[in-house]
Parts: C-alpha cells; sequence; structure tokens
C-alpha cells in the first residue's frame, strides 16, 4: 500500500472518499474556469492563442494527470468496494471525458477561427464535463453493486 | 508552426502515454481486487464426517460478492441469512453436497422447526476445542426435554412408520437396517447423550434426527440438545467446483 493509499484509509474515508467527489468536481470548475477565462481573454484581445490560453491549457493537462493519480490510488489500495464503481462512471466517463473534451477543445482553438458561438461550445462541453464529474458519483450509488458470478439457490 | 502548437502536441502525447499507462495499471487493479473479492472463507457445516478433521472455516464464493438467484430469477436477500459450507455427504439424500451454500434464516429459533422432515443445522456444543463446529441433519421431531427414554423410543418408532420415512428408506434401502436395528441404534446414542451435561437438560427441547455415515454406508438417528439448534435450511446453492 502506497503512503498516500494508507493515509486516506487512516482519515476514515468510508466507500466514497473525499477526492472520488471533489477531485473530478474541482477539476471540472477549474476547467470551466479555465475556459471562461481563456475564451474572455481572446475575446478582450482578438487573438486565437495566448500566453494565457496556454497557461490553461497547461493547468487542465495537469488537473487531468492529478485526476488520473487519484483514480489510480482508489483502484490499487484505498477502498475495494469502490473498485465495483470505477467501470462503469468514473473511469469513462473522468478520463474518456478529459480526453474527448480536451481534443475537442484543441480543435477548436487550433484549427478554426473562434466566432462567439464557439465560445459558448466550449463552456457547453466544460459544463457536461462538470455535469459528469458532479452526477456520476451519484448515479454510481445508485447502481447495482458489483457481483463476480451469478449462483443458482434453490429451496430445501 | 507556433510554439503553442509544439508545447500541446508534446503535452497530448503524454496525456496518450499517461492515460494507456493510467488504464493498464487500473485494470490490473481492478482484476486484482475482484480476484480478491469473488472467494472468501465460510464457517463449515459439517455433514457426516468427523468434525475434529474438518476445519472451521473453508474457502468458497464470497456471499457479498457474488449474486444468488432463485428459481422465481429474484435474489437472494443473504443479510438476511447465515450461510455456511457443507463439508461431508451425509445429506446426499437431501440433494445437499460437499462444497455446497447453505443459508439458514438468522435469529431462528426452535418454534421455527415445525415441518418434518427438515434440514437443519445445529451448533455442535460438544466440539468448542477445534475444527468444525456446526453439523447438518434431517431433523424429524421435537420432543420436550423432560420425557423419559421410553418415550422417545417410541417417538422414534412413530418416525418410522411416517409416510416420509418410508419414501426415503424405499428410495435408498441398502442404507437403512431394519427398523428393530435402526431403534437400537437410537437407544445407544440416547445412552451416550445422556451421559452428556447437555443431555441432563430437562427443562428444554430433544431434536430427533437423522444422518448418514459415509464410511459405514448406513443412516441413523441420532439425539441433539434444542440449545444446539441454530436453525433451518432454507436454501442451498450448489457449488460443485470451488
Amino acid at each position: 500500500m502506497t503512503k498516500a493509499g494508507n493515509q486516506l484509509r487512516n482519515n476514515n474515508v468510508e466507500n466514497y472518499g473525499w477526492h472520488t467527489f471533489w477531485m473530478p468536481i474541482c477539476s471540472a470548475l477549474l476547467w470551466t474556469l479555465v475556459l471562461f477565462l481563456g475564451c474572455y481573454t481572446e475575446w478582450y484581445q482578438g487573438v486565437v492563442a495566448t500566453t494565457k490560453t496556454m497557461i490553461a491549457f497547461l493547468i487542465v493537462y495537469a488537473a487531468f494527470f492529478i485526476e488520473v493519480v487519484f483514480v489510480w490510488l482508489d483502484v490499487t489500495d484505498v477502498h475495494k468496494d469502490k473498485v465495483i464503481h470505477l467501470e462503469s462512471f468514473r473511469f469513462f466517463g473522468y478520463i474518456f471525458g478529459d480526453i474527448a473534451v480536451t481534443l475537442i477543445i484543441s480543435v477548436l482553438f487550433f484549427v478554426t477561427n473562434i466566432d462567439w458561438y464557439m465560445y459558448v461550445v466550449i463552456l457547453t462541453a466544460g459544463g457536461l464535463k462538470y455535469l459528469v464529474g458532479a452526477i456520476g458519483p451519484w448515479i454510481e450509488r445508485l447502481t447495482v453493486p458489483y457481483k463476480a458470478n451469478t449462483l443458482s439457490v434453490r429451496e430445501v | 508552426m507556433n510554439i503553442f502548437l509544439i508545447i500541446s502536441i508534446v503535452l497530448a502525447i503524454f496525456l496518450v502515454v499517461g492515460f494507456v499507462i493510467g488504464y493498464r495499471q487500473t485494470m490490473k487493479g481492478i482484476r486484482k481486487t475482484r480476484a480478491t473479492l469473488a472467494k472468501t472463507e465460510l464457517l463449515t457445516v459439517c455433514a457426516g464426517s468427523h468434525s475434529e478433521e474438518i476445519p472451521e472455516k473453508k474457502d468458497t464464493y464470497s456471499i457479498k460478492y457474488n449474486s444468488f438467484i432463485l428459481p422465481s430469477t429474484q435474489s437472494l436477500d443473504t443479510d438476511k441469512y447465515l450461510a455456511y459450507v457443507v463439508e461431508g455427504n451425509s445429506m446426499q439424500y437431501c440433494n445437499i453436497h460437499t462444497n455446497d451454500i447453505v443459508f439458514v434464516p438468522k435469529e431462528s429459533t426452535i418454534g421455527n422447526l415445525k415441518k418434518f422432515p427438515s434440514v437443519i443445522v445445529l451448533h455442535n456444543q460438544r466440539n468448542e476445542r477445534s475444527g468444525c463446529r456446526y453439523k447438518l441433519r434431517r431433523a424429524w421431531c421435537v420432543c420436550d426435554g423432560n420425557l423419559s427414554d421410553e418415550d422417545l423410543n417410541t417417538r422414534v418408532s412413530n418416525v418410522m412408520k411416517t409416510g416420509e420415512y418410508l419414501i426415503l428408506k424405499e428410495n435408498a434401502s441398502e442404507h437403512y437396517d431394519s427398523d428393530e436395528a435402526m431403534l437400537a441404534g437410537f437407544k445407544e446414542k440416547l445412552k451416550a447423550f445422556r451421559e452428556q451435561p447437555i443431555g441432563n437438560i430437562h427443562n428444554g427441547k430433544i431434536i430427533i434426527s437423522s444422518t448418514f455415515n459415509v464410511k459405514s454406508g448406513k443412516i441413523h438417528f441420532s439425539i441433539h440438545s434444542g440449545y444446539e439448534f441454530v436453525g433451518v435450511v432454507k436454501y442451498v446453492s450448489e457449488c460443485k467446483s470451488n
């Protein structure tokens, strides 16, 4: 077990650790904020790629890597029960969501001449990312727990 | 190509590599943890074999992380049941075999034992030292503890006249002795039971049951105190290959 895993367990983190909720949500909020600032700056300066936007992307990438690390810690060390839920929403929702949104935004920034409606698209993407991050774990709680095998039972 | 684009491409490469590493590590962790989750140790319940030779617990399917489906396709609410893994084949004529998992409703009382014959779990209080502490029996009747030995013998004789007993005897005649021999065997068991401290408690109940001795190949009656009663086996899951 890693030091971080031990620390989380010692903090009596039960089935869902704080990081499994708040890391994706904070990451998503960061996305939205960064995108908004990036878009606002670009609109103000009238250029597509600015230093601020570049920094914004660096932060987004960093947030993604932090998320990967936390998800990985979850799976390997912290709570066995959580493994049950990972395959459904968290893993594919967060990580694939991150990649998809990153790629979409990258394409929009680099390839197109950004117009006002593009900002709406980008902000919507950020908002969707936030929704996945915020709602996903709650949906997971409603899903049926993981069962390894199905065994038949008969009455005696 | 501006610097921003180059940095973005490099970062994208890091992202993809990071994702692949993260994905592989995650899946490895999931597989490892699932393998642990699917199996667990359960208390054993002895079906005929010598309980001292049977371990107290045995590896089997996890009750929590496996689905147990009833014939009605509903899932069994395992939280309401005690589960034991069977060790031995003395209940083979009830279609319960070694490695099967039996489910007994929690908080059962001897008052729940109304239908006969019933497969029951008993807590073997005569074997607290080591090994398996539970045993599986087919209960035939419950008697008051203050009955005399003669009355108990009469009850056994009456059991041997019941339709259920006669059907079982017909289906496995090679394993049944004559009624006289069965009764004689019961009298020996009763004598041994009376010599036990628990056999002299007269204000309780006494359970008369039968079991199949795999070694001798014979079915015989046995007698237990009501204090040893754990519950009636309500469901069984056949888990032949662990």
